[in-house]
């Protein structure tokens, strides 16, 4: 329960239409788009800075968490409320300040959505190429919070590489910018890269300056099918290392197609692996790229290839990626893809036997693994697939996460590649970067000595994975119908 | 708070991913901007009553029912979840559990006493001077046609000029408006078996409807609560589509907007297009959302009766999406109500006109 003081002046600040305490509210912003959830005491939409800022005063006041929101599209819990505290949506902080793209940046609030942003740069033909697979939802805001990024990062790289200046709310309420409007910049720190992957831990970013590119005049696709996941891992070493720069390569294992082809009827065959590959630029490098791709695709082993540039064939093409989500979503009567594991990145070239040992590890625990991701950059995502509601499930859910990221590591692979770490991957994070936690956690007590800031996540997450879980199943110290607060005590130590 | 039509939901709700793709489409969203205004908020709060973890509260009861039912989710979710159905489910629980909103309960209390959600006391066949006779073509006039717009007037003087000999029928609600805010199956029930049985008395073969609320009803959710139905349910636009039309020239730029029953929940969209085609020196232009992606009018699922501010604004936008055109037509009378609501509210120009009244206008 916050206390009434603090709330009466936190509505003065943000204005009562924009404060709300109601169950709707704080129940529906308990969920991200991960399997944990935990209530927020408040939410707030805040219109300005200023607001914010004297809101993290506030908040600093009355030692009260402060849980920064985007569009609420992370996987791993990020902005579940795991210590109660003030829920603040971002989303309505969505202007596009400035667009100058022949100086190659524009302003924007945090709360603008990647794909509306995109549709305004390209009446000028530009854009902002990260492209993360929930670009019709995630703001800029979570976007550079989590340095987000997708299929296309081989080539255009993450939302990193695009920051040059943000405005920020530090945890303690002073309002900061960082970086500038200039491609070039060395001056001091280079804090506005720094805050890029902090996931609201270090501040609140009220202001983001990307760098723009120009729109690739065109782009084909091919898609080819391998009996073998090496020869589709060795496909890929290969097309990169001719070389031709793909601008995504998208891998989906058996397990993908199969329940591609269970629930529609694109028959696409029933091989250990399918690419689909990307190439983009100027039409003529375009031609003679995706030709070399097919040819290479065909030496390295596949056993079909078709490659287009024809709008209505790559649509075609496209499909069994694009319904592969909803496919697995629906594997089994019983089951649900549940965001476990989720999201790992190894070296290209250990792709296949990273693969092969998923899908053991799934054996093992009698669940399924389906294997997907942008493979040109070694970037792989899981969905589990498993009874949701199935205590049992959880347990071996659990141990198969641990030993999949056990195979990542063991091959050199990260934790993450582009979702981030949040709760559900903060042990594994842990065990990979030994030598940064402590680190870390000096950064976050420096700036933030009342620990307010999205609290107890990444580096300071101490619990397990199987907990707070958004699922009605009863796991010891999960879901508690007597405590559907899911709350973790604490908020400043 | 006992929750027997959502717990068919449970593994449907915990399939939704949470990914929030709702929120590009959900029109609702666009007005209100909190996540529990959208499509994955309803799950969530539906979830948390079935599992028993909130309280049904005003807010709770307000979020639910604030929703369109305009499936325009279902056509975005990746997932493909059934959050209309969710929604219904969740708003006939709360409804069992006495909290439904005051201006939904009158409207069924009207529906189960007037045989109407306007609570008018008069019949409408003696209003409208009509008399049924046996006929294998039905038509199915509707409360809103009945007695708040004249489309069926266009109806009958369309059946007229083209000769076919067909029935009205003494008809009460069709129960889609309680359907959509959580009546009971008995409650639907009632009305159900009174139209079924006047249908039959007439022995009516193909039952042919305007609004779009109705026609869902009969096509969708009928079969759903008595199986079989015996007779066909078509859109009068579908029956008509099928005709040798001969119009008049309408040298005018028009647009067309699908209402959300019609054509996402029904799948109707090729029928008005095809006669729109007909029309000499019509200047025909779709909408930027158009067919499938088509935005809601803002007027379902018991929305502009119970929240008419929400319902006008989403209404508004839709209008401004249109104002290309001189006109913009649509069949449903319900849909032509609110778009002229929204059309007052942001001072366009535009001419709504319902398509029936279009037709009869110009049919030769
Ligand atoms: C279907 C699906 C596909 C996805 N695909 C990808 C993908 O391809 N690549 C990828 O990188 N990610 C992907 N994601 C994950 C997620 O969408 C991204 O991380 C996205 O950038 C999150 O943005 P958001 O606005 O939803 O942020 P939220 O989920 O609201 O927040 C994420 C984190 O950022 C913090 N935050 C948000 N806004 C701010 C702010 N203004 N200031 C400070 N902190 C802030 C929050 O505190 C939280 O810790 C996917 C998610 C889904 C559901
Ligand atoms: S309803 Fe569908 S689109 Fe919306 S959050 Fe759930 S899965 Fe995603
Ligand atoms: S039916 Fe329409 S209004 Fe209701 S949640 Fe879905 S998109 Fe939103």
């Amino acid at each position: 329960m916050l206390d009434k003081g603090f709330l009466d002046k936190l509505k003065g600040i943000v204005g009562d239409e924009n404060c709300r305490t109601d169950t709707a509210e704080r129940y529906c912003y308990a969920f991200d788009g991960g399997i944990h959830r935990a209530m927020p005491d408040a939410v707030v939409r805040p219109q300005t800075t200023q607001q914010i800022s004297d809101m993290v005063k506030l908040a600093n006041e009355y030692k009260v968490p402060i849980i920064p929101r985007g569009a609420g599209t992370a996987l791993c819990g990020h902005s579940v409320a795991i210590s109660g505290g003030v829920s603040v949506d971002l989303q309505g902080m969505n202007k596009i300040k400035e667009i100058h793209v022949e100086d190659l940046y524009v302003v924007v609030e945090p709360g603008v959505i990647y794909d509306q942003l995109n549709a305004a740069l390209a009446e000028k033909k530009f854009f902002f190429p990260p492209d993360p697979g929930s670009a019709e939802a995630c703001t800029i805001g979570g976007m550079a919070a989590c340095n987000a990024s997708g299929m296309r990062a081989i080539k255009y790289g993450a939302t990193r590489e695009y920051v040059l200046g943000l405005e920020v709310v530090m945890p303690t309420g002073e309002i900061v910018e960082m970086g500038s409007r200039t491609i070039k910049d060395s001056s001091g720190y280079q804090f506005a890269k720094f805050m890029l992957g902090s996931e609201g831990t270090l501040g609140i970013i009220t202001e983001i300056t990307l760098r723009v590119i120009p729109k690739p005049k065109k782009n084909a696709v091919a898609v080819a099918a391998f009996n073998k996941l090496e020869e589709a891992g060795q496909g890929v070493s290969n097309i990169i290392g001719y070389p031709v720069l793909p601008s995504g390569i998208e891998l989906m294992d058996d397990v993908c197609i199969k329940a591609v082809n269970q629930a529609t009827n694109l028959g696409l065959p029933e091989v250990e692996a399918l690419l689909l590959i990307e190439v983009d630029g100027h039409p003529e490098a375009v031609k003679e790229d995706i030709e070399k791709v097919a040819e290479i695709c065909k030496s390295s082993g596949a056993t079909s290839v078709e490659y287009t540039d024809d709008e209505k064939r790559k649509v075609e093409l496209r499909k069994g990626r694009k319904s592969m989500i909803p496919a697995l979503s629906r594997y089994k009567p019983e089951w649900a893809a549940v965001i476990l594991a989720d999201d790992m990145a190894v070296p290209i070239s250990k792709i296949p036997q990273t693969v092969k040992a998923f899908h053991e590890i799934a054996d093992k625990h009698g669940i399924i693994v389906a294997t997907y991701g942008h493979a040109a950059d070694g970037n792989l995502h899981t969905k589990v697939l498993m009874d949701p509601l199935d205590p049992e499930h959880w347990k071996h859910g659990e141990q198969a996460t641990a030993e999949i990221f056990e195979a990542v590591h063991n091959v050199g692979g990260t934790t993450t590649g582009e979702h981030g770490t949040g709760i559900t991957k903060a042990p594994y994070m842990r065990a990979e970067r030994k030598s940064l936690i402590e680190f870390m956690k000096k950064i976050k007590r420096t700036l933030d000595p009342n620990n307010i800031m999205n609290p107890n996540k990444m580096m300071d997450w101490e619990e397990g994975i199987i907990t707070h879980l958004r699922y009605p199943v009863n796991i010891g110290g999960g879901t508690d119908p007597k405590n559907p607060e899911g709350k973790k005590s604490g908020g400043s130590d | 708070m006992e929750t027997k039509a959502l717990d068919k939901y449970k593994k449907e709700m915990v399939t939704c991913t949470l990914c929030g793709f709702c929120k590009s489409v959900c029109p609702v969203f666009e007005h209100k901007g909190w996540d529990s205004s959208v499509a994955r908020g309803r799950i969530l709060l539906a979830y948390g009553l079935l599992t028993g973890e909130i309280e049904a509260d005003d807010s709770v009861v307000d979020r639910i029912f604030h929703c369109p039912t305009c499936n325009d989710c279902y056509r975005r979710c990746p997932s493909k979840i059934k959050t209309v159905e969710i929604v219904e489910a969740a708003r006939k629980d709360l409804r069992a559990a006495g909290l439904s909103l005051p201006k939904h309960e009158t409207m069924i209390k009207n529906i189960l006493e007037y045989g109407n959600p306007y609570g008018e006391t008069e019949n409408r066949l003696e209003k409208l001077d009509l008399k049924p006779h046996p006929a294998k073509l039905g038509y199915f006039i509707g409360c809103t046609s009945a007695y708040r717009v004249e489309t069926n007037k266009a109806v009958i003087s369309i059946l007229e000029k083209l000769g076919e000999d067909f029935t009205i029928l003494d008809e009460v609600c069709c129960g889609s408006p309680m359907k959509r805010v959580g009546g009971s199956d008995d409650e639907q029930l009632q009305v159900v078996n009174h139209n079924l049985d006047e249908i039959k008395k007439l022995g009516i073969e193909n039952l042919i409807f305007t609004c779009a609320g109705c026609f869902k009803m009969f096509k969708l959710d009928y079969p759903e609560l008595i199986g079989e139905l015996g007779f066909k349910p078509m859109h009068f636009l579908e029956y008509l589509a099928e005709k040798d039309l001969k119009f008049k020239p309408y040298p005018h730029k028009v647009t067309y907007h699908d209402p959300c029953h019609l054509g996402r929940h029904a799948g109707v969209y090729d029928a008005p297009r095809k006669i729109l085609e007909k029309i000499p020196e019509i200047e025909f232009q779709e909408m930027e959302k158009n067919r499938e992606f088509a935005t809601c009018c803002g007027g379902g699922g018991g929305l502009r009766i119970a929240f008419p501010e929400t319902s006008g604004e989403i209404a508004g936008e839709r209008i401004k999406n249109a104002e290309f055109a001189e006109v913009i037509t649509t069949p449903c009378p319900f849909c032509v109500v609110n778009l002229n609501t929204g059309k007052e509210l942001v001072g366009s120009k535009i001419e709504v006109k319902d398509m029936i009244e279009l037709i009869d206008e110009l049919l030769e």
